[in-house]
């Protein structure tokens, strides 16, 4: 009777001990409510109230909380701050003012405040230190707190392991939900195994003590995780500023501003050449230039081969300085180029790149710097940003995901070396769809790019595609061809042609109207009726289906040319087609001497032909032009699709006017635009040139002027053009009329 | 009585006088010259009503028309104008004097928009009231007119005015005559029937009226009807030749455009495959010469009767023309051809709600331009098949269901083809020139476009 007292008294003494020192005894299994009594104290929450800062909503992302809820979706954050509800996650007591959370991955000036709650009693809480090699916050209580017991932990204790997490229930309370750490929660990647757990969570070992503290989605399953968390590598707020302002320091050296001129597409007779999207670029555009040392910049722009040859003009903006830039080409499947300084910057340093495989950062504690230039102003903001996953995509590669927005973001490691960049993909090639394409850049997104990789794309001459680069106006109209027209396909032309198959119901394709002498598609033999379904352009996997959409065509109003006041003649659109339309705007952004391969159906069977982009002869948009102001006048050279609609021959003289100014004597004369003026006083004329030298002298005119088949002659009268004035000796004597004196 | 008649005479006169510059002689009495005039013309105007089939609309419609003519014989000819009776498939006519007859078409002749028609007798030897032409080269601004018609369907009206201009050239009209300006009120309706003077003498027909502008009205002159309407008596039709050159006159204000001389006309230029073309001509050669006969023209006003009288030439037969280029003067053989038809005949497609026309170099020389031999839509109907397949007015069609198209027999073989309900065809293919481009469009006639 008195060993059972004794045995009881001891159990109570350590019971008591056990108590008083606050140690935890273990809970005898780790089934759900033992584990819930066990630890209930020593799991508490926190609420993150949030608020907009300078205007600027916290915005994208945010990886935190429960992982089966949706809090990771955008704007979450957002709809928090409009129902001025908080973020709430679970935290663990770790010393009697040291709590650790999972970090919202927030950026400081976005909280306003941090309650936690422990035990029914609140606290106000500010951040303390961040975890370096995972998700976890470290947050210091205003208090000692009253009541709650601090974790203790036992990196020792072995499995089977228990996993409990606190999870939000109903009522504003979370629950502790209890499982075990099973095999099926551990993956593999990139050689390494990782632990996908719920957080935040604890882990307990098999006799129910605490074994370590997960805050991360994925933990390394080798036994780093292990121990308290108060050992794990942190640095303190102050210490993360340090280190942010070196890295910002640094990019003022090396990633500066670039504006870039392009010419402007707004002109009423480029109406057809530019696309619907190409007319709503702007004229200026302004980008991050990364300085790569050696004079080398890598801008960061994502620009069409049609867009780059508007450029105009290029500069880097360096303190006052404005440097202009050369391009020295584009990267094959990233949207942005390399350019050379043409004068030295002192001062810019590059950054030094850091070549720390991706893996090996999986969730550490980086410096993320979103920054993008417009005009002088730089917008800049740091925030610390970790790499929560690492997926394959783009090329099959993998590529690291951000907590944050991906845009603009610079990743920089802790001590200062540039991890990532962002990055835009090159959108694959399509044509231009229909009436009700909306255009815009679909198909390509930003990339966080690894600092080792674009050194190695960078290192790799072929990636650089050195001809895309800026071209003068007119060499920036030229095209590259086939030489086809097209025609839309309904589904019932697909039916009548038998070719309802490959054309998918008439949904891809295009009928071949026209074949133009002497053009690489009449050279290799294709026919009017033949349907152009797609064609390959290597490089990109997927082709670029052939699709045209008809307009409403218009007859041009040759019969009541004469009624047409003058005042209206620049509203007449061209008779003839332009020959800028969206198979030929296609080509010429695919590039001069790529070659593709093309499908089409000729008599009911599929034919590949290959070709080598040549650049179209010069059509009338670019052709050669002469104004001459005392008519009121412009003409133009009769390009090749002129030449067919008018049904030309190769050698007729002619010159086609291009625009009659209302009110001059031209118009007066009688002449039309799209009139073709075939002799000036008798001499035929078949360039702009020639109708030039003959005009230009000025006197009466006669010239004989084509509407279709009709002619007539027509006379202006024009001022004469001053002779010019001989050379007048000096002084001016009489010569002597001495006969010995001969004239010079 | 002599006294009351001689104050009579004055009063009219002075109150006329103070009124009007009067140029003519014998236009003193206003009022007795409006009766006398009116009573020797007026039982001989003929109210016209035929009915007109038109393909215009993408189908063949007939509609009743309004216009006016003049009888100008005692067996019932009567003149209008051509567009009155253009595609008649019957005339009805109603005299003055209550008679109403059918009419039988003579000839016609589009290019001058003159037409003779003759009444159908009722009775043997019927006598018809009937007016003389006059002579209207001695019109001149001011004189006295008068219009009879049948203004709105008003008919048995008259309107009175001056010559407001006795030569006219009208462009794009204007091919082989002038006409008359009158200020005499012309409404639709008038179209056909005569202008008179004060002697009551046709001096021409009624024709144009400009629709906003007040009162301008165009006749044509009795000089041209007189030598159309024997040409139409003769052969039914008048025969020109054609020689496929385009004149312009050496002074033309309107495009500020003179030419440094005195005599001859200018040649324009000369159409494809033309005489002209043949014979040498070129664009700003100054012809003076046509057949011996001395040609002018310095202004627009006389350019008709240069183009009267190049398509008076005897065709295929070698004239010598005088033209001066370049300060030295040349002659040429000129051969003109026999002018064919002015305008293409049509067809209508009814279960595709179109109609189509043959190509014709006068009346389309800018679908004649791209396909000289061809079949082109003339009308398409709204709502219908062939507007719902996106064909348009002008297509050429060149192929329909890969059978080749240059004449309506083709089209029609085609159609019937098409349609025939043992075949079971809601669909073809139809290939068009457009632009110059060809374009294929399947034109579906499952529909049946009918007005409930």
């Amino acid at each position: 009777m008195r060993m059972q007292f004794t045995v009881i008294l001891l159990a109570l003494i350590f019971l008591a001990a056990g108590c008083a020192s606050g140690a935890r005894s273990g809970a005898a299994a780790n089934d759900p409510s033992s584990v819930r009594e066990a630890f209930a104290a020593s799991m508490g929450e926190v609420s993150f109230y949030f608020k907009y800062d300078d205007g600027d909503a916290p915005g994208s992302r945010s990886s935190s909380g429960g992982s089966y809820d949706d809090r990771s979706n955008y704007g979450y954050t957002e709809s928090l701050i409009n129902n001025m509800e908080p973020l709430r996650v679970g935290a663990f007591l770790l010393t009697d003012t040291v709590v650790l959370t999972e970090d919202p991955m927030i950026p400081l000036r976005f909280i306003d405040r941090i309650e936690v709650t422990f035990a029914g009693s609140k606290y106000v809480a500010t951040p303390d230190k961040f975890a370096v090699a995972n998700h976890g916050i470290f947050l210091r209580l205003d208090r000692p707190v009253s009541s709650g017991t601090v974790l203790e932990f036992d990196a020792a204790e072995e499995g089977p392991y228990t996993v409990a997490y606190l999870y939000p229930g109903r009522d504003n309370r979370f629950d502790i939900r209890v499982g075990p750490l099973s095999a099926d929660q551990l993956i593999t990647f990139g050689g390494k195994e990782y632990m996908r757990t719920p957080t935040p969570a604890l882990v307990l070992g098999k006799s129910g003590h605490a074994v370590g503290a997960i805050v991360s989605r994925s933990v390394p399953a080798d036994d780093s995780w292990k121990g308290s968390p108060l050992s794990w590598p942190a640095l303190s707020t102050v210490a993360f500023e340090a280190r942010s302002n070196a890295a910002a320091a640094a990019t003022r050296a090396a990633l500066l501003g670039v504006t870039i001129n392009l010419r402007s597409t707004q002109s009423r007779r480029n109406m057809d050449f530019y696309s619907m999207d190409e007319r709503s670029t702007p004229t200026e555009i302004q980008a991050v230039g990364m300085y790569l040392g050696d004079s080398k910049v890598l801008v960061l722009a994502d620009l069409s081969r049609r867009d780059t040859s508007r450029i105009e003009a290029m500069t880097l903006a360096f303190g006052e300085k404005r440097i202009p830039l050369e391009i020295e080409g584009a990267l094959r499947r990233y949207g942005a180029f390399v350019a050379r300084i043409t004068e030295d910057i002192p001062g810019a340093a590059p950054l030094a790149f850091s070549d720390t495989v991706m893996e090996e950062l999986l969730d550490r504690l980086l410096v993320g710097d979103a920054l993008s230039y417009d005009v002088d102003a730089r917008d800049e903001q740091i925030r610390r940003e970790r790499i929560s996953d690492i997926r394959d995509g783009f090329l099959g590669l993998y590529w690291p995901n951000p907590t944050g927005s991906a845009a603009d973001l610079f990743l920089f490691d802790l001590d200062g070396k540039l991890v990532a960049v962002p990055i835009a993909t090159r959108e694959p090639i399509q044509m231009e769809a229909g009436p009700n394409y909306y255009g815009g850049r679909w198909g390509s997104s930003t990339l966080t790019m690894p600092a080792y990789r674009l050194a190695e794309i960078l290192a790799d001459e072929a990636n650089l595609d050195t001809s895309v680069k800026p071209l003068s106006e007119d060499d920036s109209k030229r095209l590259a061809w086939l030489g086809l027209e097209l025609q839309e396909i309904s589904r019932d032309l697909a039916r009548a042609k038998d070719a309802s198959l490959p054309t998918k119901g008439g949904e891809v394709g295009a009928i071949v109207s026209f074949v133009y002498k002497d053009s690489p598609a009449d050279k290799a033999g294709v026919k009017p009726g033949d349907i152009f379904l797609r064609f390959y352009v290597p490089g990109q996997v997927r082709p670029v289906d052939v699709t045209v959409y008809s307009k409403r065509d218009f007859e041009f109003p040759w019969a009541q040319l004469d009624r047409v006041a003058d005042v209206y003649f620049e509203q007449l659109p061209r008779p003839w087609p332009s020959r800028s339309n969206s198979l030929t705007k296609v080509l010429t952004e695919v590039g001069f001497g790529q070659s593709v391969s093309a499908e089409f159906i000729s008599d009911g069977k599929k034919r590949m032909i290959d070709f080598t982009l040549e650049m179209a002869p010069t059509d009338f948009s670019s052709a050669d032009s002469y104004q001459n102001a005392a008519s009121g006048l412009t003409v133009k050279d009769i390009t090749y699709e002129v030449r067919q609609y008018f049904k030309m021959a190769e050698d007729a003289p002619g010159v086609v006017v291009a625009e009659i100014e209302p009110g001059s004597k031209a118009s007066v004369a009688g002449i039309k635009p799209c009139e073709v003026i075939t002799a000036v006083n008798g001499q035929p004329v078949s360039l702009a040139r020639d109708f030039k030298a003959a005009v230009e002298p000025g006197g009466e005119l006669a010239l004989t002027v084509k509407r279709m088949s009709q002619s007539r002659v027509v006379k202006i009268s024009l001022p004469q053009a001053e002779e010019p004035t001989l050379e007048k000796p000096e002084s001016v004597e009489p010569m002597a009329t001495d006969s010995k004196l001969t004239t010079p | 009585m002599r006294k009351t008649l001689l104050l009579f005479a004055l009063f009219c006169f002075a109150a006329v006088a103070s009124a009007q510059d009067m140029a003519a002689a014998g236009d003193n009495d206003t009022f007795r010259i409006i009766t006398e005039a009116k009573a020797k013309v007026f039982p001989a105007v003929v109210f016209i009503k035929p009915i007109v089939q038109s393909y215009e609309r993408g189908e063949k419609k007939s509609q009743e028309v309004t216009g006016s003519g003049v009888l100008v014989s005692q067996d019932g000819e009567v003149v209008t104008n051509f567009h009155v009776v253009e595609k008649a498939v019957s005339i009805r006519c109603l005299l003055s004097d209550g008679r109403h007859r059918e009419a039988e078409i003579v000839g016609t002749d589009k290019e001058t928009d003159l037409a003779l028609l003759r009444l159908k007798r009722e009775v043997a030897d019927e006598m018809f009231p009937y007016a003389v032409l006059g002579d209207s080269t001695i019109l001149t601004e001011g004189n006295f007119v008068m219009a009879m018609g049948a203004p709105w369907g008003l008919n048995r009206s008259v309107s009175l005015g001056i010559v407001s201009c006795a030569e006219r050239y009208i462009p794009g009209t204007s091919e082989y005559n002038l006409f008359i300006q009158i200020d005499a009120s012309l409404n639709p309706g008038n179209s056909g029937g005569p202008l008179i003077n004060v002697d009551g003498e046709v001096v021409g027909i009624n024709s144009l009226a400009t629709t906003s502008g007040g009162d301008i009205g165009f006749a044509i002159p009795a000089e041209t009807v007189k030598s159309i309407t024997s040409e139409l008596r003769a052969h039914g039709k008048v025969r020109r030749s054609w020689s496929g050159i385009s004149l312009q006159p050496l002074k033309d204000f309107d495009q500020n455009m003179y030419f440094d001389a005195d005599t001859g006309v200018i040649v324009a230029g000369t159409d494809p495959d033309s005489p002209g073309l043949r014979a040498g001509l070129k664009n700003g050669d100054r012809i003076t010469e046509i057949g011996g006969a001395a040609v002018t023209a310095v202004t627009d006003v006389e350019l008709p009767a240069v183009r009267a009288l190049l398509s008076s030439l005897e065709p295929d037969a070698s004239v010598k023309v005088t033209a001066w280029r370049g300060g030295e003067s040349l002659v040429v053989d000129l051969v003109p051809r026999t002018k064919g038809k002015v305008e293409g005949d049509e067809l209508d497609c009814p279960r595709w709600n179109m109609t189509v026309k043959t190509i014709n170099q006068f009346a389309n020389p800018d679908l004649y331009f791209l396909r000289q031999q061809g079949i082109f839509i003339f009308g398409i109907k709204y709502p219908g098949n062939a507007a719902q397949s996106g064909l348009q007015r002008n297509d050429i069609i060149t192929s329909i269901d890969s059978r080749p198209i240059l004449t309506l027999d083709d089209v029609k073989a085609a159609y019937d083809d098409a349609v025939d309900s043992t075949a079971r065809k809601t669909k073809v293919v139809v290939e068009v020139l457009r632009g110059g481009f060809t374009r294929q469009i399947v034109l579906d006639f499952a529909r049946e476009y009918k007005a409930d």
